[in-house]
């Protein structure tokens, strides 16, 4: 019984997947800001991505911080929705 | 002027939750090394004879990537600035060879025999350019710091 609750396949197991991919696209976030200003990984980068140069850096500054907000908006929805799930269980074991 | 790039956070391993704040950290210690350079290339625009005795050369701040492994296993502690970790380290710091412009002015204690005086190669308007770059970074990664800070605070709320 309990482990439909938070076994695998159930909305906590699911919506702490969700914590776990923002957490990892802000951690990319951050390696990519960190390195913004360096001329190698920006030729790295652009390598990796098969996307001819332009010039200034590979790093889109402004992109990253979007992504970022999103990423932020994503967490809190996430985070939200698990203590209301946490909650819901909770009271279904009060009665 | 500290070359040494170092992440002020923590000298064992760091938990991967908390891996996000180190690489942003990087970031910002990577910024103030620039600013650090800049600031002292402004400070020596006019500095026609060094410790060596030359003009002085600007300096370069050279930054390198410290290898990201976003695939590192939960609960793999791994130390700031260690391959798979993420971020940016200080490589060194360089000297450009570039040579700065001659100046005519005979009454110059360091003028040549034909009175002119080696200045040093510093760009005003380049360091300028450099230092609104340098800030813009500083923001940007102070800005991710701050929210890995609020997801991990919200994290602890659940």
């Amino acid at each position: 019984m309990l482990s439909r609750l938070f076994g695998s396949g159930s909305t906590v197991a699911q919506l702490k997947e969700g914590l776990d991919a923002s957490s990892r696209a802000v951690r990319g976030i951050a390696h990519r800001v960190a390195n913004a200003g360096d001329a190698d990984f920006a030729q790295a980068l652009q390598d990796a991505q098969g996307t001819a140069g332009s010039g200034g850096g590979a790093v889109d500054i402004q992109k990253e911080m979007v992504d970022l907000a999103d990423q932020q908006v994503r967490f809190e929805t996430t985070a939200s929705l698990l203590q209301k799930t946490y909650e819901q269980i909770r009271s279904s074991i009060r009665g | 002027m500290s070359g040494d790039g170092g992440i002020p956070i923590g000298t064992g391993g760091v938990l991967p939750p908390m891996r996000g704040l180190g690489i942003a950290a990087s970031g910002l210690s990577a910024q103030r090394a620039r600013l650090d350079a800049i600031s002292e290339n402004i400070a020596n625009a006019e500095t026609t004879r060094g410790a060596d005795g030359n003009p002085y050369r600007r300096k370069i701040v050279e930054l390198q990537e410290v290898q990201y492994d976003p695939s590192l296993p939960d609960g793999q502690a791994v130390a700031p600035g260690q391959a798979g970790y993420g971020g940016v380290s200080v490589a060194g710091v360089v000297e450009d060879p570039s040579q700065g412009q001659l100046v005519y002015d005979p009454g110059h204690p360091d003028a040549d025999a034909n009175g002119y005086v080696r200045m040093p190669n510093v760009d005003l308007n380049t360091e300028m350019v450099d230092l609104l770059q340098t800030r813009r970074l500083f923001e940007a990664n102070a800005t991710v710091f701050q929210a890995i800070k609020s997801l991990l605070q919200r994290s602890t709320q659940l």
